[in-house]
C-alpha cells in the first residue's frame, strides 16, 4: 500500500510540474494553445534546419532538446538509463513519420490536443474521439498479438547520440546564423531561450519519471483498467484550464480557435492516425522523446521519422492550415490509415518469438 | 510455475503477457523477466491490483519478477 501511495504522490507531483511548465511557457510567449507541442515543435526544428521552407514555422525549439536531455538526466539519476535498439527500426521510422503527419493534419500532437481542450477548443474535443478510436484499433491488434519484436541491449553510447546531437544543434542555433528562424507566424512566437530550455528539461524529467504518455494513459485504461497514466494528464489539463479561465484565454467554440481548423472529419482522422501509430509504437510523440532520452535507439529513430515526416508535411503541403486540411493532407491521411492497418496486420503473432 | 520472457518488448506487451498468464492460470506462480523499469513497475502494479504477492530481483540488468 505504501508503494502505491508513493507512486501516486510521484504522479501528482509530476502532473503539477507539467502543468506549471505549460503555464510558464504560455506566459513566456509560445503560440496560443501551444505552450508545448511535440509535433509542432519538431516541425519548427525541421524548418529551422532548412528541411522545409515554410517560412512561418522555422525555429530551433529548445523545449524539444530540453525534453530529451531532461529525460536522459532523470533516467541516469533514477538508474533507469539503458541503451537498447533493434525492434523493427525502419518500421518505427515510418510509424513516426505517419504519426507526425496525422498530428499536423489535426494541428497538434496529443499533448497539444489536451492544451487545446483546456482552452475550450471544441475541435480538439472532437479530435479526441478519433484519437481514442485510433488507440482502440491499436489495442485490437495488440490483443491479436501485434509486436515489432524485441529490442536488445546495445553499447551505452548508442543512446547518447541523439541527446548530444540535439544539444549541438541548440548551441549552434544560439551562437551562429546557420539555422532559420521565422520572423512572423507561430515560429516567431516563443519564450526566451533560457525559459524554453529549462521548461523542456523539467518537462522531460517529469515525463520520464511519470512515464507520461497520452496514448498509454488511455490504452492502459481500455486494456487493463489501469487509470494511473491519466493522473498526470488530468492535472496538466486542470492547471491549464484554470490558467485559461483566469486569464480569459478560455473560449468554448469550434470557430476562430488559434492555430486550429474546424473540419471535424479531418480532426478526427488526423488524430486517429496518431492514436493508432502511437499504440503500435508503444507511446505517443512525447513518450518517444522520453524513451529516446532513456536510451532507446528505436525511439531515437522514431524521432528522426517524425522530423522527416514534419519536413515532408510542409514540403508537400500536407499540413493543415486554419482554413482546414489540404487535398494532399486528406489523401495522405487515408494512405496512412491503410498503411497502419497493413503494418499492424503483417506484424501479428510474433509476441512469443 | 509459468516462466515468461518479456525482455525488449515495447509497452504494453510485457503487461499483456502477464495479464493473459494470470487469467489463464489462476493462482499459479508466474515468473517474468523484463529489462527496463517501466514494464517492471506496470507488472508490479497489475499484481497489486489483482491482490497477488510480487517480488523483484535484479541480476545483470534484468528484472526477474515473481508473482505468487
Amino acid at each position: 500500500m505504501d508503494t502505491r501511495k508513493k507512486e501516486i504522490t510521484t504522479l501528482v507531483v509530476c502532473g503539477l510540474l507539467a502543468g506549471a511548465v505549460a503555464v510558464v511557457l504560455a506566459i513566456g510567449g509560445n503560440p496560443k494553445n501551444m505552450a508545448i507541442c511535440v509535433a509542432c515543435f519538431i516541425r519548427d526544428i525541421a524548418g529551422g534546419l532548412g528541411l522545409h521552407s515554410a517560412a512561418k514555422v522555422q525555429y530551433i525549439r529548445p523545449e524539444i532538446i530540453g525534453i530529451v536531455v531532461g529525460a536522459l538526466i532523470m533516467a541516469i539519476v533514477g538508474k533507469e538509463y539503458k541503451a537498447t535498439a533493434g525492434s523493427s527500426p525502419l518500421t518505427r521510422f515510418f510509424l513516426g513519420f505517419m504519426m507526425v503527419i496525422g498530428a499536423l493534419v489535426f494541428l497538434g500532437c496529443p499533448l497539444r490536443m489536451v492544451l487545446r481542450m483546456a482552452a475550450g477548443d471544441l475541435n480538439a474535443w472532437i479530435g479526441l474521439v478519433g484519437f481514442a478510436a485510433g488507440i482502440v484499433t491499436g489495442v485490437f491488434f495488440l490483443k491479436k498479438g501485434f509486436s515489432l519484436g524485441r529490442a536488445v541491449k546495445v553499447g551505452k553510447a548508442e543512446g547518447i547520440i541523439l541527446p548530444v546531437v540535439l544539444v549541438v544543434v541548440l548551441v549552434l542555433s544560439l551562437t551562429t546564423a546557420l539555422f532559420k528562424a521565422s520572423t512572423e507566424g507561430p515560429g516567431s512566437m516563443h519564450a526566451v531561450v533560457l525559459v524554453s530550455t529549462l521548461g523542456g528539461l523539467v518537462f522531460g524529467a517529469v515525463a520520464q519519471k511519470s512515464r507520461m504518455c497520452f496514448a498509454g494513459g488511455l490504452r492502459d485504461t481500455f486494456l487493463v483498467r489501469d487509470f494511473s497514466g491519466l493522473i498526470t494528464i488530468g492535472l496538466l489539463f486542470g492547471i491549464v484550464l484554470v490558467y485559461n479561465l483566469v486569464t480569459g484565454g478560455f473560449k468554448l467554440s469550434m470557430a476562430d480557435q488559434p492555430i486550429a481548423h474546424s473540419q471535424a472529419l479531418w480532426n478526427i482522422l488526423g488524430l486517429y492516425v496518431v492514436g493508432f501509430a502511437a499504440v503500435l509504437l508503444g507511446g505517443c510523440p512525447l513518450r518517444q522523446l522520453a524513451l529516446a532520452g532513456s536510451g532507446s535507439g528505436d525511439s531515437a529513430v522514431t524521432f528522426l521519422g517524425m522530423l522527416v515526416g514534419a519536413a515532408c508535411a510542409h514540403n508537400f503541403n500536407l499540413a493543415s492550415s486554419t482554413d482546414g486540411a489540404t487535398m494532399g493532407g486528406q489523401i495522405v491521411t487515408i494512405v496512412c490509415i491503410v498503411a497502419l492497418f497493413a503494418i499492424a496486420a503483417v506484424n501479428l503473432k510474433k509476441r512469443n518469438a | 510455475m509459468i516462466e515468461l520472457d518479456a525482455k525488449g518488448l515495447s509497452c504494453p506487451q510485457p503487461l499483456m503477457m502477464v495479464n493473459d498468464a494470470m487469467a489463464g492460470n489462476p493462482g499459479e506462480t508466474i515468473v517474468v523477466e523484463v529489462d527496463t523499469a517501466t514494464p517492471r513497475d506496470n507488472i508490479l502494479r497489475l499484481a497489486a491490483r489483482k491482490k497477488r504477492q510480487a517480488s523483484v530481483e535484479e541480476v545483470d540488468d534484468i528484472f526477474r519478477i515473481t508473482i505468487e
